[in-house]
């Protein structure tokens, strides 16, 4: 069902919660909201819902209004064309999983028949159609949320928003999971608008993403491009990059604001303030000074090791300070333990060095 | 060497003791005593049968009536936030502690042929209410409502009411979703403020006495049935007693049995 797109300015306060979130999702679009616990992504979904009230702001799905402080126009929630879907399934213990899908038809006017023929037309897309008679209480975490979602699409919605959906499943039921969800979005045709804390869902998920810090969107874009050149620590710490802040001479040079000096690749007409991404599997740790070509060479003091996946993770005191990711034998040939003095070199071609641009309206 | 935790100490198990006594002994010499023999033929009687049905017809109509209006009153104080709130909460809970002989006075100052709500309608329509059956159940009503009322309250404000939202968000309004999500989750709370609510319009003495007086067969309910047949026929309040108590028993499973435990949202 396709209602247009959402255009949102969201102002909520609320105590110390302060939210200023502008938001546009086309039809058919993902959008993601990512960031820390307590950022506001979740009041922001429930404004768009209508079950926060907007301070000031407004929100506008196709050529309706939903919400307009100021003109005085509020929709109340059950009369929004808008779909929840919750971290906890919340289905109706009472009912059975054909009618709690039912429940949406019926409520916006079918009759107990027809409700129940959508419900059963719903569950068969969905795969679920042999659970149409189990009550709540018998399914897995992953059929709850499975039936969550059915219930929230078989309502006719013309925007959907998903809070946290995957993150009260254990690790493999959210894979599997993660990939119908991506599916049934982009079958839904509507514009959606997901909140999450979870980078991976964030990456798989999203045409959009959104990062919003303390109330504010802090970046927004593509998520691959999101991913490459993050703008805040909390992203870089997410995507597994060392990010650094500084200034770019003429020469390409980057003074650190933390200390230290980076080289990179080329000379870039991009001067003054920048942001520096470095991938830890592109640093290069050494006994002594490393001879050969890399432009980026300074000393530090290892502080940490953590072995992450089939890597070893080292980080490391210094001008700039650094994660590296080496390999468990490079580990045991160094002789890595903190406290150790190594060498650190970096290739030029390794930096990712980009404007810390504001974010886009 | 004994296992688990120490005795308690003797003289709080000696007090408990003689409580717990102190509570059976009444019940057990009402068992005693119990003309057993002749009960079929007490209770077979037309006035006590005619006490039994008078009693179970109002206290049906007074439970009924006060969920009727009680369950929208428990939803109001639960979910709608109004200036005074706090009052109208404690005014609810005021014929709880309040002696029913309280209540039956105040019943008839308001609603008795003289009273401020009463007198008007008997200038207009001649008609009074005291010493009706009506008025047996309004003074049951007004006594028993209060358990309903706070039971339901208590489970309302207790909800999740995250389920609630999940209804809206689905289009049904705020009826909708008392009726077919909110209400259904908590069958359980009902029953028991339900039950309870019977409970006490069965029982109830004090105010029916006062507000409604003492007819056979119009306002005799079983309580007060039993309180004089104390003094001409004790034999037959043995009788009216023992079906009392055999009621409240009853009321006792009901609310204990598990289908009232069972929590619906684990």
């Amino acid at each position: 069902m396709t209602g247009g797109a959402l255009a949102a300015q969201l102002q909520v306060e609320r105590g110390s919660l302060s939210l200023h979130v502008d938001l546009a999702a086309s039809a058919g679009e993902v959008v993601v909201l990512l960031g820390p616990n307590g950022a506001g992504k979740s009041t922001a979904l429930r404004a768009l819902a209508g079950l926060t009230a907007l301070t000031a702001g407004r929100i506008a799905l196709g050529d309706q209004v939903l919400d307009d402080v100021e003109a005085g126009v509020f929709v109340p929630p059950e009369r929004r064309p808008v779909g929840l879907v919750h971290q906890d399934p919340l289905l109706f213990p009472h009912l059975t999983v054909r009618d709690n899908v039912a429940f949406g038809v019926r409520a916006r006017g079918a009759d107990r028949a027809a409700s129940r023929r959508v419900a059963a037309e719903w569950l068969e897309r969905l795969r679920l159609d042999h659970l149409a008679a189990v009550r709540p209480a018998a399914l897995s975490g992953g059929q709850a949320q499975q039936v969550a979602l059915t219930r929230a699409l078989a309502a006719g919605p013309q925007l959907l928003l998903l809070d946290e959906p995957l993150a009260a499943l254990d690790a493999s039921t959210r894979a599997v999971l993660r990939t119908e969800l991506r599916e049934h979005l982009t079958t839904y045709g509507g514009p959606s608008v997901l909140v999450t804390h979870d980078p991976l869902d964030a990456l798989v998920l999203a045409d959009r993403l959104v990062v919003v810090e303390a109330g504010r969107v802090v970046q927004a874009g593509p998520p691959g491009d999101v991913a490459r050149r993050p703008h805040t620590d909390f992203v870089a710490r997410l995507v597994g990059l060392n990010l650094y802040r500084g200034t770019r001479a003429p020469d390409g040079a980057v003074a650190l604001d933390g200390g230290g000096v980076l080289r990179a690749a080329g000379t870039s007409s991009a001067t003054g303030p920048v942001l520096v991404a470095l991938r830890p599997g592109a640093v290069a740790l050494h006994a002594s000074h490393p001879e050969g070509s890399p432009r980026n060479v300074w000393r530090g003091t290892v502080t940490g090791i953590e072995l992450v996946g089939d890597r070893v993770r080292v980080a490391i005191d210094g001008a700039p300070s650094v994660l590296a990711d080496v390999t468990a034998a490079a580990v045991a040939d160094l002789g890595l333990q903190p406290g150790l003095g190594v060498w650190i070199s970096v290739k030029a071609n390794d930096l990712e060095v980009y404007r810390s641009a504001p974010p886009p309206p | 060497m004994r296992r688990g935790r120490a005795l308690p100490p003797w003289s709080l198990t000696v007090l408990a003791a003689l409580a717990l006594l102190f509570l059976l002994l009444p019940l057990l010499a009402l068992l005693l005593r119990a003309p057993w023999a002749s009960l079929p033929r007490l209770l077979g009687e037309p006035s006590v049968r005619d006490a039994l049905r008078l009693s179970l017809v109002t206290a049906v109509i007074a439970t009924s009536v006060a969920t009727v209006v009680g369950v929208p009153l428990a939803w109001v104080l639960a979910r709608v936030d109004f200036p005074g709130r706090s009052l109208a909460r404690a005014l609810v809970t005021l014929p709880l502690v309040l002696p029913p002989v309280v209540g039956g006075v105040a019943l008839l100052l308001a609603l008795g042929r003289r009273g401020v709500v009463g007198g008007l309608i008997y200038d207009w329509t001649g008609w009074s209410l005291p010493f009706s059956t009506a008025a047996v159940v309004v003074a049951e009503t007004f006594v028993a409502m209060p358990f309903l009322v706070i039971t339901v309250e208590g489970a309302l404000r207790g909800f999740d009411q995250r389920y609630e939202e999940a209804g809206a968000m689905l289009g049904a309004g705020r009826l909708t979703v008392l009726r077919r999500v909110t209400l259904p989750m908590l069958a359980p709370s009902l029953a028991a403020g339900v039950v309870l609510c019977f409970a006490r319009a069965l029982g109830e003495f004090g105010a029916t006495i006062t507000f409604a007086g003492n007819a056979p067969g119009r306002t005799q309910t079983m309580p007060l049935a039993v309180y004089l047949a104390l003094e001409d026929d004790p034999q037959a309040a043995i009788a009216l007693s023992l079906v009392l108590l055999v009621v409240s028993l009853a009321v006792l499973l009901l609310l204990r049995d598990r289908w009232l435990r069972r929590d619906l949202l684990t």
